[in-house]
């Protein structure tokens, strides 16, 4: 655990130096949101639930929890997933 | 987006409904295995709809078998479905074919003919000639010999200089250019005689240059010779009086007085009151017309206006003919003094450019319905000399 957290801090410090995106070299989630009615989590981990007023997405930093009305899935592909509906709040729980 | 859905829909996709505990799971493992998902809605806590791919739709069914959920389609949609689709409506097919047919083949066929340029004689009269010669509405566009038209037409119409036909969809445009008639005027500097250009009687004649060969009140035909462009001079000599004809641009101006024949149509009535009149529209779908007014026994016709209808540009094969009546109560017949004194005064508009009318006799008048029909002698006083080149 304590190599993989050191490995972690040095793919960090390199992308700090180099300044190369982030959620390539760490695989972190990229959360893109337009307006409050589009938002795309690019390197997630899948859709732990799903309903209407609220998606929990999976993913390295934790669990990303999008609430609002009318939520549904416009495209999931491996990398990325596209939401829709009237945005209310975004949240991640570690 | 439009370029996706586009994709998705050359592709081909069905929409469907998907029941079970385990939907996140179900969409985990859907996007796990590559197979592309969109438009995922939660219709309740244990439904989804959502649409996929025809041809991923085995892999997701087996799926969906491994985590017990229940999959269902509700429609499908996209350009790969069009083969199984017009296999099922045939009668569908069928029809569209033959009415692709159909719109083939009337815009093969010549619908409507007009005739463009400004021409004096009656465009109708271009119309019924050319349809004489092989151009007239329903017939193919391909088996119209346009060029041997255009030559048989120049032949036989002197006064056309250009005929043009082109097709316009299924509209066929006749283009005429009327020859001018040009009235030949020479250099000064070259020797010309006057003739005379019309049949008349000579009533003055004004020499500037030249001999005269004709006397007042003298009767001439077209091609006379009226001046001579030629004097005679003498000159003493030792060996006596020689003569020299010399040859020189004849001027003159010389009035005829030239008989025309005209036609008039005039009606016999006029109006009492010109705003009391009915509006009568007959229309005319190829040979089928129909009209409205079911008998005009108590009106008098009194102009019509036919106007084509139109879709843009396209000129449609229906007419309608808008015919002006008034009632016979609301009409009084002329003065046979009135009637003469329309026919004078249409001669008059007409011979006014020519030159002075002398006189005007009514030849002949025949009654036809409410219409006299008269024949009138038009004496007009002319120029009519023109020059001639001398050889």
């Amino acid at each position: 655990m304590g190599k993989k957290k050191k490995i972690e801090n040095i793919k960090e410090n390199v992308s700090d130096a180099l300044e190369l995106p982030k959620e390539i070299t760490l695989n972190l989630p990229k959360v893109t949101m337009v307006g409050s009615t589009q938002i795309r989590i690019e390197n997630h981990k899948g859709i732990i639930e799903y309903s209407e007023s609220k998606i929990r997405v999976n993913s390295k930093i934790g669990i990303i929890v999008i609430t609002g009305k009318n939520l549904f899935i416009r495209n999931i592909i491996k990398e990325e997933v596209l939401l829709e509906g009237k945005l209310e709040s975004v949240q991640i729980d570690g | 987006m439009i370029i996706v859905k586009l994709w998705h829909y050359i592709r081909g996709y069905v929409i469907i409904n998907i029941k079970g505990r385990h939907l996140e799971r179900l969409i985990n493992l859907i996007h796990h295995n590559n197979i592309l998902i969109w438009d995922i809605f939660r219709i309740s806590s244990e439904e989804i709809s959502a649409k996929i791919e025809i041809g991923d739709y085995k892999k997701v069914s087996e799926l969906s078998d491994q985590l017990s959920c229940t999959i269902e389609i509700i429609r499908k949609s996209g350009m790969t479905l069009w083969k199984w689709r017009v296999k099922t409506r045939k009668i569908f097919v069928i029809t569209s074919f033959l009415v692709l047919l159909g719109i083939c083949f009337i815009s093969s066929l010549v619908l409507t003919v007009d005739v463009m340029g400004d021409i004096t004689v009656d465009k109708n009269e271009i119309i019924e000639d050319i349809a004489s010669r092989g151009l007239k509405p329903w017939k193919l566009k391909g088996t119209v010999d346009i060029e041997e038209i255009k030559t048989s037409f120049l032949n036989d119409y002197k006064n056309f200089e250009y005929i043009d036909i082109e097709f316009n969809g299924t509209k066929a445009i006749i283009d005429l250019v009327e020859a001018k008639k040009i009235e030949k005027i020479y250099d000064k500097s070259l020797p010309v005689d006057l003739i005379a250009k019309k049949d008349a009687i000579i009533k003055d004649i004004l020499i500037i240059n030249g001999t005269a060969n004709v006397e007042v009140d003298q009767e001439v035909k077209k091609g006379d010779l009226l001046v001579k462009g030629e004097i005679v001079t003498s000159k003493q000599n030792d060996e006596g009086e020689e003569i020299f004809f010399n040859q020189i641009h004849a001027k003159a101006k010389v009035m005829g007085l030239v008989d025309y024949t005209e036609k008039y149509d005039i009606r016999k009535y006029k109006m009492i009151d010109e705003d009391r009149y009915k509006i009568n529209r007959v229309i005319h779908i190829g040979d089928l017309v129909i009209n409205f007014l079911d008998s005009d026994e108590n009106y008098y016709y009194h102009s019509s206006e036919e106007a084509n209808l139109h879709i843009f540009d396209f000129k449609l094969p229906v007419k309608i003919n808008k015919i002006k009546y008034y009632e016979k109560e609301n009409c009084v017949n002329k003065s046979k003094e009135e009637l003469e004194d329309e026919v004078q005064e249409k001669v008059k508009k007409k011979y006014r450019e020519i030159g002075q009318v002398q006189d005007i006799q009514i030849v002949s008048i025949q009654e036809e319905n409410n219409i006299n029909k008269y024949e009138v002698k038009v004496h007009v006083l002319e120029e009519i000399s023109e020059e001639q080149l001398l050889d």
